[in-house]
């Protein structure tokens, strides 16, 4: 019994710590610009971060270790470096976007300035990591998060056209005044917005910080194969909405107001204090998870002592880097940068450093010095390699995109 | 025979880099109407919702603000065009015209809910109503 409630909440965290700042812009925007015509982007999205996402936690239950220590020690320093600058620099952009988020979703339900709560969030993201147990701080935002399937509910709320939904699902090209090659572009966004560097590298760490081992294995893989999809359907959700209400009405989202306008439509007050819980829960946690995971990397890269599980003394470089990340963030977003914009920039970037983050992984679930007889299948490998390449190709194409559409214009 | 093509080619890129010109200008019409038509409808919604009690009003302030400063920029990005032709300096103001209508009537609506006079904020929907239209029918241009 206690090991199912576990496994439930498990899921059930995974559910609302799948949805970020980086979703909730992305998905919205597609939604009201696309209709639910690159729903399928969503659904190869969340296929390729539980391949990747198992693999990480295959490795850390079998082997104890994180995946960037391994990465390293794996793939020697230089390459390990070229790794670490990618993710690092993706998570750090993610970061701001985060903390911006929760700042913007104070000033939703406040009507006070954002950039007035960016210096009390970066605060209030600092005290959460030093004093709540890594444990208490997953499952309390993801929990939270989860309040975010009211955007599934308004959707029904909302009585769209289900055959109209279904056609645009099934036709998958670009209308009106949009090109193909706007179509490329936040398809990759919306990849790229899936598959963030930062999940895995915190789901790693994580399983290090909650002491996996071989027994966790299950526990982590129903995690991975049912809180992932579940968060990708929340993450459909939001698109269906922006698409009932804002493709007909012409409107293109651009503020996170706009996000979260479908649930009030739908449900008054309530639902937008809801949806604004939610928000702030979802980016919250996100924060925390990128803010951690910017300390792991560096740390686990350098062999510094890391993680929540040991005294903040006792690993106190690991706790500067998280601090001189959130002092970046503050600075940043203090320019007026539209934290919005930056979101939109943050997941195109992210789908341009996935190669980089996700090779090494692919190699390391195939060392059987580390994960013993458990290393990749056949079946898994291919569908690994089909990924790799598809990775690749976002990679590749998403500057040359950015440059001709004007970034999704 | 060289001389008659190199002038051959010369008019064709003038001409191209006229049509060009004015290609140019339907299409920054038609993507800044297309963007301030975006923030003229939410800016319609958020009063519709907040006339039927969904909204907090500091909420909708927010949104109408950050629907304010998006027209200005369409507005800004169209005022940077340059119309070379008779016909595309008529284009230039009639579009520029409806732009600024557009501004306005955000403007209007933030004022009023900015004054907490909600009755005032409903009294634009016609206005927005009748902008989006009218930008909506710009942003035709370009298909």
């Amino acid at each position: 019994m206690k090991k199912l409630l576990a496994v439930t909440l498990g899921i059930l965290t995974a559910i609302g710590g799948f949805v970020d700042i980086g979703d909730l812009v992305t998905n919205a925007l597609v939604g009201a610009r696309f209709g639910m015509r690159m729903a399928w982007v969503v659904v190869v999205g969340v296929i390729g971060i539980c391949l990747y996402a198992e693999m990480s936690g295959r490795v850390v239950a079998l082997s104890g270790r994180p995946v960037f220590d391994l990465i390293r020690e794996r793939l020697g320093r230089r390459t390990g470096l070229v790794t670490l600058v990618a993710s690092f620099l993706v998570t750090l952009l993610t970061l701001i976007a985060e903390i911006g988020g929760v700042a913007l979703a104070f000033e939703l339900a406040s009507g006070v300035n954002y950039l007035l709560w960016m210096p009390l969030v970066a605060l209030a993201v600092w005290l959460v990591i030093w004093r709540v147990k890594f444990s208490r701080l997953e499952q309390m935002f993801g929990l939270l998060g989860l309040l975010l399937i009211v955007f599934a509910v308004a959707l029904f709320k909302l009585g769209p056209d289900w055959g109209q939904l279904v056609h645009q699902v099934t036709n998958p090209h670009p209308v009106g005044p949009e090109s193909w090659a706007t179509y490329a572009y936040y398809a990759i966004a919306l990849f790229g917005a899936a598959m963030t560097p930062y999940e895995v590298f915190f789901f790693s760490s994580g399983g290090v910080e909650e002491k996996w081992s071989r027994r966790d294995l299950v526990t982590a893989r129903t995690n991975v194969f049912v809180g992932f999809p579940l968060g990708g359907l929340l993450s459909l959700a939001i698109a269906g909405c922006a698409a009932v209400l804002f493709l007909p009405a012409g409107i293109q989202v651009g503020t996170l107001g706009q996000v979260t306008l479908p649930v009030a439509v739908a449900f008054g007050k309530i639902g937008l204090a809801i949806v604004l819980i939610g928000v702030f829960a979802a980016t919250f946690g996100a924060a925390l998870e990128t803010v951690l995971s910017c300390g792991y990397t560096i740390a686990q890269y350098r062999g510094w002592q890391w993680g929540k599980f040991v005294r903040p003394r006792e690993a106190s470089r690991f706790h500067v880097i998280m601090i001189v990340c959130l002092a970046i963030a503050v600075l940043t977003l203090l320019t007026a940068v539209d934290p919005v914009k930056v979101t939109e920039y943050s997941v195109v970037f992210a789908a341009m450093a996935l190669p980089l983050t996700y090779l090494p992984i692919l190699i390391v679930a195939n060392d059987p010095d580390y994960v013993g007889r458990h290393t990749n299948g056949r079946v898994l490998n291919f569908f690994g390699l089909i990924y790799l390449g598809l990775l690749v190709v976002a990679s590749v194409a998403a500057i040359p995109l950015m440059i001709v559409t004007r970034a999704g214009q | 025979m060289r001389g008659w093509a190199v002038s051959g080619l010369l008019c064709v890129l003038v001409l191209g880099g006229c049509g060009n010109a004015d290609q140019k200008l339907t299409d920054a019409a038609a993507q800044s109407a297309r963007e301030a038509e975006a923030e003229v409808n939410t800016t319609r919604l958020v009063v519709e919702q907040l006339q039927v009690r969904h909204l907090w009003r500091r909420t909708a302030v927010v949104m109408v603000t950050d629907a304010e400063k998006s027209v200005a920029k369409a507005v800004s990005s169209f005022d940077g065009q340059q119309p070379s032709t008779d016909e595309s300096r008529r284009m230039y103001e009639q579009v520029g015209e409806a732009l600024d209508n557009a501004q306005k009537a955000v403007t209007a609506t933030r004022i009023a809910l900015g004054n907490d006079d909600v009755a005032a904020a409903v009294r634009q929907l016609g206005v927005l109503r009748r902008s989006a239209a009218e930008l909506d029918r710009i942003g035709e241009l370009a298909k």
